[in-house]
């Protein structure tokens, strides 16, 4: 990831931990350790997703196109924006994406933020592609569909000779 | 494989969804004067409405959504219709078409009472203008309309309203948020 962020603000850290008692509230998170939330935002639209690897190693992934679901999308929705718009008054350019850990424990859920910055439409790659590429880097690609791989490796190429130029 | 949700019971759902509603609704706008603010969403398929509106005591004009609401706001307030829905629908009770929230901060402890109904307005003719102030005529009374234009229709949905009940009420004590 391009920038990691260290919560320092306490209107952030509201809105990440918010992020976490959404989830929390619906989800058994008994069986996970490592929980992931990824948010995609571009140019007003907008996409979260959040997923983890159970202890029978299977991927438990959220559907946000569920009809059912689609509330909790937009409430997570909405918290991202927030986090977006929070450091947009602080000065920052806003993300494109943002990719939060949360460590799971009997407390709760320690987060590490990372965003990125990646105009992948522009660069090339689809916009959806995105949760396919962030699920392959967090959790491994064995969990991606064989058919969305090739895509997923030419991100990753795009990612590395990025950072290597810079 | 798509994520199992927890099954949590009609009335622990309900205490945290009006929780959030007051808590985003706090967190956008400046409570500290208003002795009540109203919340109202609509659910017609897939097709949702939402606002806000409250009487400032000062000028004795009604503040409304109407008049443009920020973006985050909105998405949370149709976020809460949404999660309204699945909660009747996780309860296999009959869909609700209509949620009123009242906010009641006139007492130490903020009170929601709150209102699904099942009235299906559009299928009896009556325009989303008139709906809404059919909603604003029950909570803040006829005085409070910009215009009368939709009187005649309001009277009419009070007749029937009065003849059908459609509605569940709930009353929940809102965890307190108002000093933040």
């Amino acid at each position: 990831m391009e920038h990691k962020l260290n919560v320092f603000d306490e209107k952030i850290e509201r809105q990440v931990d918010n992020i976490f008692e959404v989830i929390n509230n619906l989800v058994d998170l008994t069986n996970c350790s490592n929980l992931w939330f990824f948010g995609n935002e571009y140019d007003g639209l907008s996409s979260v997703n959040f997923w983890y690897v159970g202890a029978d190693k299977r991927l438990n992934e959220f559907a946000e196109y569920h009809s059912e679901n689609q509330g909790i999308g937009e409430k997570l929705t909405a918290d991202m924006l927030e986090i977006d718009q929070l450091l947009i008054g602080q000065g920052d350019r806003p993300f494109r994406q943002i990719l939060i850990n949360y460590t799971v424990n009997d407390d709760g859920g320690i987060p590490k933020i990372s965003l990125d910055y990646y105009d992948w439409p522009e660069i090339g790659f689809p916009l959806f592609a995105a949760d396919n590429y962030y699920k392959s880097v967090t959790v491994g690609e064995k969990y991606v569909k064989q058919s969305d791989r090739r895509v997923v490796h030419e991100m990753l190429a795009y990612v590395n000779a990025q950072e290597n130029n810079s | 494989m798509n994520m199992k949700f927890r099954k949590v019971p009609f009335e622990e759902r309900l205490h945290e969804e009006i929780n959030d509603t007051f808590r985003f609704l706090n967190t956008s706008l400046d409570l500290s004067d208003i002795g009540h603010i109203f919340y109202w969403g609509q659910v017609y398929g897939n097709s949702k409405s939402v606002g806000y509106w409250y009487v400032d005591e000062t000028t004795k004009i009604i503040v409304d959504s109407v008049n443009g609401v920020n973006y985050i706001l909105f998405r949370r307030m149709i976020a809460e219709v949404s999660m309204f829905k699945k909660m009747f629908s996780d309860n296999n009770m009959k869909p609700y078409i209509q949620v009123l929230i009242d906010f009641d901060m006139t007492g130490s402890q903020v009170i929601a009472n709150v209102t699904f109904d099942s009235y299906d307005w559009r299928k009896l003719d009556f325009d989303l203008e008139s709906v809404w102030d059919y909603y604003r005529v029950e909570t803040v009374g006829s005085e409070y309309l910009k215009n009368g234009d939709n009187l005649a229709d309001v009277n009419k949905m009070q007749e029937y309203a009065a003849e059908h009940d459609e509605t569940l009420h709930y009353q929940v004590v809102v965890d307190d948020f108002r000093s933040n």
